[in-house]
């Protein structure tokens, strides 16, 4: 997989996992892959795979089973709520790249409703 | 970390299949020597005459005899081949990244590379030895042959104890001369290739190879000025064995060169641990 | 945390001219390091130190606890050129030299990662190309398990595909409590698994840095190393 070399790379092996996690290919309580397979996959270092679980078991999304490996957290609402996030910074990015392009933020839901009905017709 | 041992038979390895290389080369040179010699001959090889004796024995013992004298003369020039080979194998290992990469103290690396170095030396030896010994042990069955050799036997029995020390400690000085060989050629290499570390890169070729020869050279003056120090030296606080007394004799010059074999080594290990690097690969 | 590698104060001069000088460097286990730095820099010098196949330098070299050059090259498993070996020596035989000499060698280990990079027991080292006997190198470095490998410039000749499955085999092969240090040209690929990067130039070890630091200030490490060299094309 293809990081950014300007941004950590265990941040993106996070987003990367939310991401995961929201679309539903990693659902509720179930086993993520292993530290040594995730690296394997995405080309990366150990070290850096562990860091970024590290973080989402502090933040809640992950927890641990001594033993058995990182498990998706069964709190829907936290999952909801990191899913929320995700859109949120997609939202995010699409609007500031609309003002950058001088679409002004009054005429953006004009916009997008003519483009989603051109997608229709 | 490696053992001695390991190191040793290891090191043997790589020298011994130079060993039978040579060997063989010289096994086939020496059949077509004997070939040759066999065609070119006029008159039966089967007959011999000794002490006027004509023998006849089978053709099969005298092609024997004939190879086997032939792989005695061609012995000399195969060991002397043998002796320039391995010296210069010596010092490849010495400066190989590949075995200087090995977890063992530089000292017993240098020993056991000259400890390989002259038992492959004995070893061609010995299979020559095997070679001839087997090959002209049948003339033996000749009768006359017999006869003539214990005639030879039996007046060597005036040969006394004290000869045979003398046997032994030639033996002994052999294997220290033996010794003392791949210790100077190392002197001379580790030496050279030390100064060289604290020459300047950018002169020419030329320069560079004008400074080896001088250095060798230097080194060769150095090493004749001080063994006739140290065995000068060695006479005078041990002033009897000026006499004589051949044992007493023998046991100084056998001393003296196991000293020198001992210094050579130290200065060889200083140098090897010290200043001289692995190739660059 | 202990050090796994300490230089202090290297020092180092061949043919009157100062490779390195006051050299200082700690590593620690576990991580996989980049050594950085021009050609001539002083990248495969320090190495060599390192691996006690360079001489006569100032300064101290500790491997876990140990100056002494043999305990070193215990400890560490150095990509060698196999110059030792005379060109008809087959991959079996070679194998069976580091089998014999090193004990931490693993013949199991080896035979993996031959299949891995598609190599041949009975190939002679004549017949393999520059990329082939590049990955019979790095095969032979990681079938001994050592605490820490050097690695210098091992992916000179093999294509990009190649290098991604190496590296690759890499991370599947190496301890967790071993440290790689690699010297190479090819940031690139391999940046996405440094945790470190050491900066090697003007005759001394300039930056160690965690490439994570590096990429928190927005840098990727490719313009992290050039930035030391900014002022020079200003000239």
């Amino acid at each position: 997989m293809e990081f950014k070399d300007n941004i950590p790379i265990y941040l993106q092996i996070e987003q990367y996992l939310y991401r995961q996690i929201a679309l539903g290919k990693m659902k509720a309580g179930e086993k993520i892959p292993s530290v040594r397979k995730l690296a394997l996959e995405l080309t990366v270092n150990v070290n850096t795979v562990q860091r970024a679980l590290q973080q989402m078991n502090d933040q809640g999304i992950l927890y641990t089973k001594r033993g058995e490996g990182n498990f998706v957290t069964e709190d829907t609402e936290l999952l909801a709520k990191t899913k929320q996030t995700l859109i949120d910074n997609e939202l995010d990015e699409f609007v500031q790249n609309m003002e950058k392009l001088g679409v002004k933020k009054e005429n953006l839901i004009t916009i997008l409703e003519k483009y989603l009905k051109k997608c229709e017709g | 970390m490696t053992s001695f041992n390991t190191l040793f038979n290891r090191m043997f390895q790589e020298k011994s299949r130079t060993v039978y290389l040579i060997y063989l080369i010289q096994a086939f040179a020496s059949l077509c020597f004997s070939v040759w010699m066999i065609i070119s001959m006029k008159g039966d090889p089967n007959v011999m005459v000794i002490n006027g004796h004509h023998e006849v024995t089978n053709h099969l013992i005298s092609y024997l005899l004939i190879f086997g004298v032939m792989m005695f003369i061609t012995s000399f020039f195969a060991n002397f081949v043998y002796w320039i080979i391995s010296s210069i194998k010596n010092e490849k290992i010495n400066r190989s990244q590949t075995w200087r990469l090995i977890p063992i103290s530089d000292t017993k690396f240098l020993l056991s590379n000259f400890g390989t170095a002259f038992i492959s030396y004995l070893w061609l030896m010995i299979l020559e030895g095997i070679t001839v010994a087997v090959t002209c042990l049948p003339v033996l069955t000749v009768n006359e042959v017999r006869k003539n050799l214990a005639d030879f036997f039996s007046r060597s029995q005036q040969l006394g104890t004290q000869d045979w020390w003398g046997l032994l400690g030639a033996l002994v000085l052999v294997i220290l001369l033996g010794y003392a060989w791949y210790a100077i050629v190392s002197l001379i290499n580790l030496s050279s290739r030390s100064i060289m570390e604290f020459l300047p890169n950018g002169s020419s070729k030329f320069i560079m190879f004008i400074v080896r020869v001088v250095i060798i050279l230097a080194i060769i003056w150095l090493l004749s000025k001080a063994t006739t120090v140290v065995f000068g030296a060695i006479g005078n606080f041990i002033p009897f064995l000026a006499d004589g007394n051949n044992d007493l004799q023998m046991s100084g010059t056998l001393v003296a060169f196991l000293l020198f074999d001992v210094v050579v080594t130290l200065i060889d290990i200083l140098l090897l641990n010290k200043f001289v690097e692995a190739k660059q690969n | 945390m202990n050090d796994l590698l300490t230089v202090k104060d290297l020092t180092y001069r061949k043919n009157q001219k100062t490779i390195l000088k006051d050299a200082n460097l700690n590593l620690s286990s576990g991580k996989i390091v980049a050594l950085l730095g021009e050609n001539g820099a002083g990248k495969t010098t320090l190495m060599r130190i390192i691996a006690g196949v360079a001489k006569n330098y100032k300064g101290e070299v500790n491997l876990e606890g140990t100056t002494k050059e043999a305990a070193r090259k215990a400890k560490l498993s150095f990509t060698d050129g196999l110059t030792g070996f005379s060109d008809s020596t087959k991959i079996k035989d070679v194998v069976k030299f580091y089998a014999t000499i090193f004990q931490d060698f693993d013949e199991n280990e080896f035979d993996e990662l031959r299949k891995f990079m598609k190599l041949d027991n009975d190939m002679k080292l004549s017949q393999l190309s520059r990329g082939m006997r590049e990955k019979l190198i790095i095969a032979l470095t990681f079938a001994r398990k050592a605490d820490l490998y050097l690695l210098d410039e091992p992916f000179g000749g093999i294509d990009a595909m190649a290098r991604k499955k190496i590296i690759n085999s890499i991370i599947l092969w190496k301890d967790e409590k071993a440290t790689i240090l690699i010297s190479d040209h090819f940031v690139n690929e391999i940046s996405s698994l440094l945790d470190e990067v050491v900066i090697v130039k003007d005759h001394t070890i300039l930056e160690h840095k965690s490439a994570d630091d590096i990429r928190q200030n927005h840098e990727t490490i490719e313009e992290y190393y050039e930035s030391f060299y900014a002022d020079e094309d200003d000239e």
